[in-house]
């Protein structure tokens, strides 16, 4: 039996700003026993006009989508809030039309990267190590929408050297929202500050999560602020893939 | 003209659902505690919310036990003939009959029922129990009966329908505990506007 | 309460910058939070009750007419007066002029969101009557002039310090020289003060967390005896209660009351739970003579028959706002009319149109914290988003808003063209940002860059480099 295909998911985010996402990912799905295609005609999950109440841009999006991976057993994708919006959304963009069982069919093949790795794949030993403290952020989407939480853990668990020292309140939102934190800046500011200040105070060396979105948001407002802590997705120490720099550093030592 | 409108626009936005769904709970079957079991939840549950728990054998050893927990009470306002022939003045207190008045410091009611579940009382207005009893004094004594004290709201409310039917009388109060604010910095004080202290006397 | 939501903005700004209000919200997540989820915890079967609770209130708004016709028939059975408003300025007048018939001058009240939103309380001062909430935190902020900041603790935004001043001047009938330092001294005055006024009053009026169909009772959930009071000693009860507010059985009652005051906080039941069931009785040594019940529709009709239905079964816990990150930021004025918080953002463009309140469903990360502690489960992030798309098909959104996100669906639906745009951008900013690896100022982004670095693209696509990399193996 051939192996299955996994269609990678890119994300707009990891495509545009952190492709090192993309290929830790593509690894750890391969390593899993997956072939690994990258459809070229995906762009955006649709979130960005979902959420701006753009329904219609967004069910095109979704067609584009579903079509593009039509051919993939899996769709994985290492993002929470962009894995809910193909596994739980979509399906409600099209509800009670014809389209709805083609769409539904896709939203069944859709898994979030670590519940994948974990709990479709049971693929646990994975390729990183890391020797330090590290702190695990629970993004929304993933935690809410599609019960991402024991998942990232346990494949953490299994990265010789590393410790994992949960934060107070990790599964609090960190002020992100999309346009939220450009629309509402000052708001989102006093929730990110929050944030950064657990997970600071967590003791940890470097923070992860599933969600680059929250990671630019978090690493951006530790930079600014000349804290310590560094910010990496969750798949990059899992994949052993650290010899990029983490978000919001750059080749020169920081300040 | 009004009430025609409106229930007319409210049937024109429902439909009836194919197969309606009154619910009934579970914790009571969790709940169901006999007897003696029920008794020491309830206490431990009215405790916990600051009210005080006297036991007493019969009727009789009632004004005694008060007057060794609220030893400054020199009146308590009453209105159930079955307190007057009960040994007051032996316990140097001088019962009030009637309405209650804003000077009333201290008030003796009877709950119909108890709930172990968190320690409540269920109180039903009559002659004999105004709720002004329960809400006007600094000091709200309330008498229940050992057999009255059940483990859920449910079996309360069997109590309720049971004695009324669904023709209540002006008040069914459940009380759990004395007075209380959060609303000044988010400290909790006692005495807001009712009671300050909630005394039971199990019987 | 004239509505300030269009000013959201600015609200928000305000708040975030007021330390008192910003040291008073630093109390509630220790607080009402971490009481939720202790209360939760003790009761095994929430989760079920939880459930239970929402498919009554769904079946209940199903068959509404039929439920308020019973609730209205066995009210009046047992002595009461049944009322129909339409709107809230025909609520007000049908409270005045119960009042007036009554003869009535001074009036008390329990504590009541829905009295807030018709304005009953200018109204009746305009008719010449004097008002006084009797809720602790309501009676503080009347005395300030002031909005509630939340729905059940109403004065959380303020410290024992702003409590302190406002007494000493509003109740100067007292020594000046009285100590009034704790928390315990304010409530005891309070009680003195407020006793007077129970005593003196003629009518007094109640909101109700429910309206019982079987018993043609009205529910008061509380915990400092003021709503009780107010419904003991007047001679006059008025009930004020929208029409989502009946449930059909006392059963089902408690297992809504069950689930309210642990979701409220984080108690199993409150002091108090009162159900008051028409006038006194001909043997009654207390009680009011003449009971009334009005029931408000006010826009409930046409919710009622919209896809907002479901946030018709909303039991006024506060549970949504005290877990919202948007609402611990900001305190409930920032909202700007009576209901804050996600459910605030909700029912508020329901009832005022969203025109002048599309900040609200905006104004929201959708971290989703609301609907997972509802204990009602109001899908309130669907139903923000909704309020969402009726604004977008309005193009209620700025002129600059609605072109980035134009070209941004554009490119998003044609990928050749994104792959392409996305290279060139990315080029520019990875090279531009490739010392530091962030980014402390740009021409736009402005408001994310105010408060924090972007970071900077790696510089090559995803796509790009897959490509480039032989169909599949990795780096």
């Amino acid at each position: 039996m051939p192996p299955p295909r996994a269609g990678l998911f890119v994300t707009c985010l990891v495509d545009l700003m952190r492709p090192s996402v993309g290929f830790a990912a593509a690894r750890l799905i391969e390593a899993s026993g997956c072939t690994v295609v990258v459809p070229e005609r995906q762009t955006c999950c649709g979130q960005p006009a979902y959420n701006s109440g753009d329904r219609d841009t967004a069910r095109s999006i979704a067609l584009q989508t579903v079509r593009a991976f039509a051919d993939c057993d899996y769709v994985v994708v290492p993002s929470g809030s962009c894995a809910a919006m193909l596994k739980v959304h979509y399906p409600r963009l099209v509800a009670g039309d014809e389209l709805e069982s083609e769409v539904r069919t896709f939203a069944s093949k859709v898994h979030e990267l670590c519940t994948f790795l974990a709990d479709v794949r049971r693929y646990t030993n994975v390729p990183g190590r890391y020797e330090g403290r590290v702190t695990y952020h629970d993004a929304c989407s993933g935690l809410r929408e599609l019960g991402v939480k024991s998942a990232p853990r346990r494949l953490l668990g299994n990265v010789p050297g590393l410790e994992l020292a949960e934060m107070r309140e990790a599964e609090a939102c960190c002020g992100f929202g999309g346009l939220f934190a450009e629309k509402y800046a000052g708001i989102s500011n006093a929730i990110v500050t929050r944030k950064a200040d657990d997970a600071t105070a967590s003791g940890a060396s470097l923070m992860l999560a599933g969600d680059l979105g929250c990671l630019m948001n978090i690493a951006g407002k530790l930079t600014r602020e000349g804290r310590q802590l560094t910010c990496r997705h969750v798949a990059e120490v899992l994949a052993g893939e650290l010899s990029d720099p983490p978000i919001g550093h750059g080749k020169v030592a920081s300040p | 003209m009004t009430r025609d409108t409106i229930l007319s626009r409210i049937r024109a936005a429902t439909t009836l659902p194919a197969n309606p769904a009154p619910a009934h709970h579970r914790a009571r079957a969790r709940l169901v505690t006999p007897g003696d079991e029920a008794i020491a939840r309830f206490r431990a549950n009215a405790e916990v919310k600051g009210a005080t728990i006297i036991e007493i054998e019969n009727l009789t050893a009632l004004p005694a036990a008060l007057a060794r927990t609220i030893p400054d009470a020199r009146t308590i306002r009453m209105n159930d003939p079955v307190f007057r022939e009960m040994p007051w003045s032996d316990a140097g207190v001088t019962p009030l009959f009637g309405a209650a008045t804003p000077d009333d410091t201290v008030a003796l009611s009877r709950a119909l029922a108890a709930v172990a579940e968190t320690g409540t009382l269920v109180l039903a207005s009559s002659a004999e129990n105004p709720p002004s009893f329960a809400f006007l004094p600094e000091v709200h004594i309330v008498l229940i009966s050992r057999s009255e004290i059940v483990g859920a709201f449910e079996d309360a409310l069997g109590i309720l329908h049971h004695r009324f039917r669904t023709n209540f009388p002006r008040s069914v109060n459940f009380i759990s505990g004395a007075s209380r604010t959060g609303d000044i910095g988010g400290r909790i004080v006692h005495g807001a506007h009712g009671p300050r202290r909630l005394i039971v006397a199990i019987c | 309460m004239t509505p300030t939501t269009s000013e959201f903005p600015a609200n928000a700004t305000r708040a975030l910058t007021d330390s008192r209000l910003q040291s008073a919200l630093a109390k509630l997540p220790g607080g009402l939070v971490a009481q939720r989820r202790a209360a939760v915890a003790s009761l095994p079967e929430f989760e079920a009750m939880r459930n239970e609770a929402t498919a009554i209130r769904d079946a209940t708004l199903s068959n509404l007419a039929f439920h308020l016709e019973t609730f209205e028939a066995k009210a009046i059975a047992m002595g009461s007066h049944v009322h129909w408003a339409a709107d809230a300025a025909v609520a007000c007048r049908i409270v005045t002029s119960i009042c007036r018939t009554a003869g009535a001058r001074l009036v008390v009240k329990g504590k009541s969101m829905v009295t807030e939103e018709i304005g009953l309380n200018p109204h009746l001062e305009r008719e010449g009557l004097n008002v006084v909430e009797t809720d602790l935190g309501e009676y503080i902020i009347q005395q300030r002039g002031e909005a509630p900041s939340h729905i059940i603790a109403p004065a959380i935004h303020l410290t024992e310090a702003d409590v302190e001043a406002d007494f000493r001047r509003y109740h100067d009938h007292l020594a000046n020289d009285r100590p009034l330092g704790s928390s315990d001294s304010l409530v005891a005055e309070a009680r003195a003060v407020l006793r007077e006024k129970f005593l003196a009053a003629d009518v007094g009026i109640t909101g109700a967390n429910f309206l019982v169909a079987e018993t043609g009772s009205s529910i008061i959930v509380t915990n400092e005896g003021n709503g009780d009071l107010t419904q003991i000693l007047p001679r006059v009860h008025i009930v004020v209660a929208t029409i989502d507010k009946v449930v059909p059985t006392l059963s089902d009652a408690m297992t809504l009351l069950r689930v309210l005051a642990r979701s409220a906080t984080g108690q199993d039941m409150t002091a108090y739970t009162t159900f008051a069931t028409g006038p006194r009785r001909a043997s009654d040594l207390d009680g009011p003579d003449e009971c009334h019940i009005v029931i408000v529709d006010n826009g409930r009709t046409e919710m009622l028959a919209s896809e907002m239905r479901a946030a018709l079964r909303c039991i006024r816990c506060g549970a949504c706002m005290n877990n919202c990150p948007v609402y611990n930021a900001i305190g409930g004025h920032a909202y700007g009319w009576v209901y804050p918080g996600p459910i605030g953002a909700v029912l508020t463009p329901a009832l005022l149109g969203i025109a002048e309140t599309h900040h609200l469903p905006h104004a929201s990360t959708f971290c989703g914290s609301c609907e997972s502690v509802c204990p009602v489960k109001i899908p309130l992030v669907s139903l923000m988003r909704s309020w969402r798309e009726r604004a977008h098909d309005r193009g209620l959104q700025s002129v600059t808003s609605r072109a980035v996100a134009s070209c941004w669906s554009y490119t998003a639906r044609h990928p050749a063209l994104y792959h392409l745009i996305a290279r060139f951008a990315v080029a520019i900013g990875g090279s531009l940002g490739r010392a530091k690896g962030r980014f402390r100022k740009l021409p736009f982004a402005r408001g994310w860059l105010k408060h924090r670095d972007l970071p900077a693209p790696q510089g090559r696509t995803f796509q790009q480099l897959w490509k480039e990399t032989e169909r599949g193996v990795p780096r």
